[in-house]
């Protein structure tokens, strides 16, 4: 079994407005069945959400010239990752396809995490 | 209605948790902020259900309503920071002294019926047409969006965001939401308010949408509404003893209107069909 790592983008936030309370929470709901299905099956190794609004700071070049907050258009911006296992890139994609990002139009990026020796 | 929750586990979350504390945290900004701060302190509301969406992806914490508040507090004191208008309208607002006390209390469950009365209250202006009345009441007190609301009304969404954008303009010339049980301008409204909480229930009870003409969540929150009026002062006001003992009447049919086999009640069964035996018993 390989691990690798799911990168979410975009998806909730990048639809300001368009949802009511009671479908956020369905969605919600949602992306608490799917992960708790992974957790079940033992896939789900652990995940990383990122705060909302996206609060950061980036360090760039030698000079480490710091800029405020990550620049990007919101479907594009990182909103979390999750590290899961799969026998391969395949198996992983797949597990991936029932995540409940693509219904507000997220994407998510599947990674192959290199296996450090004695990590 | 929104029971049935008792099996689920620790970590399963109330039905209408969201909704429910979208139209208290809506309830108790508009108040705290002014009206001419309505679409600030939905987007504040908005935003702080969108952190829980992204937080809560394992599972939701233990006490989930007490996570929602703080976070709505935080963005709202932090919001009020960054703006010196607030200060003019609510001096408690410009100092760190009051700040973080005042936003409290106007977010504590103790202010809420009084919050949402005030709401309602504004909401009802002879101004506004009948169906605005309902439409704001749908929005701001219900949680709905401007596309549910249009689905109930079976017209397009954006005459729902027109509706919806005038009714706001009017709301944001208000210097703040009086409170009812003093200013006897904003209880002449009362019959106009009884009015739309009519429409809003009867909304639920055969909207127009054929396809879900039974929303047995609307009819809930028009009782839940009425009883708020009623809790102002319960005597003086037959008509209203009247409206809440309609809704509980027909309210008490709606399961036998509801196909069990349906998980969502979209459909009205046909009289013959109808399962009588809750009315029985």
């Amino acid at each position: 079994m390989a691990k690798f790592m799911y990168i979410f983008r975009g998806g909730g936030y990048a639809t300001p407005g368009a949802l009511s309370p009671s479908e956020l929470q369905q969605h919600l709901s949602r992306w608490n069945d799917w992960t708790n299905g992974l957790l079940k099956a033992g896939r789900h190794l652990g995940g990383q959400p990122l705060a909302h609004p996206p609060t950061g700071k980036t360090l760039r070049g030698r000079e480490r010239s710091v800029t405020d907050g990550p620049y990007a258009e919101s479907k594009d911006l990182v909103s979390g990752t999750v590290i899961v296992e799969a026998a391969s890139l395949e198996e992983a994609a797949q597990l991936a396809r029932d995540c409940p990002i693509f219904e507000l139009d997220g994407s998510v990026e599947v990674r192959l995490v290199l296996q450090v020796p004695n990590g | 209605m929104g029971d049935g929750m008792e099996s689920a586990g620790p970590s399963e979350l109330v039905e209408d948790l969201f909704r429910r504390e979208w139209t208290h945290l809506v309830a108790a900004l508009v108040r705290l902020l002014g009206p001419a701060q309505l679409a600030l302190a939905e987007d504040l509301v908005h935003d702080s259900l969108l952190s829980a969406l992204q937080a809560w992806q394992l599972g939701p914490p233990d006490n989930p309503k007490a996570w929602l508040l703080q976070t709505a507090k935080h963005r709202a004191i932090d919001r009020i920071r960054r703006d010196r208008r607030f200060e003019a309208a609510r001096p408690e607002l410009g100092s760190e002294w009051t700040l973080a006390r005042a936003v409290e209390l106007a977010l504590s469950p103790e202010a809420d019926a009084e919050n949402q009365l005030a709401l309602m209250f504004a909401i009802c202006d002879e101004a506004l047409s009948p169906e605005t009345h309902v439409t704001l009441i749908l929005r701001l007190l219900c949680g709905l969006s401007a596309a549910e609301i249009a689905r109930a009304f079976l017209v397009d969404v954006q005459t729902i965001d027109r509706r919806l954008h005038r009714a706001r303009t009017r709301l944001e010339q208000l210097s703040e939401l009086g409170d009812p049980r003093s200013a006897a301008e904003l209880r002449a409204r009362q019959p106009s308010l009884e009015q739309a909480l009519y429409l809003l229930f009867n909304e639920g009870y055969h909207g127009a949408s054929a396809e879900a003409p039974l929303q047995p969540a609307t009819c809930a929150d028009a009782l839940r509404l009425a009883e708020l009026l009623l809790s102002l002062d319960a005597e003086a006001r037959p008509r209203v003893h009247a409206l809440a003992a309609l809704f509980c009447f027909n309210s008490a049919r709606l399961a036998t209107r509801v196909p069990p086999w349906r998980r969502r009640p979209s459909c009205a069964r046909l009289l013959p069909d109808r399962f009588r035996a809750p009315l029985l018993r």
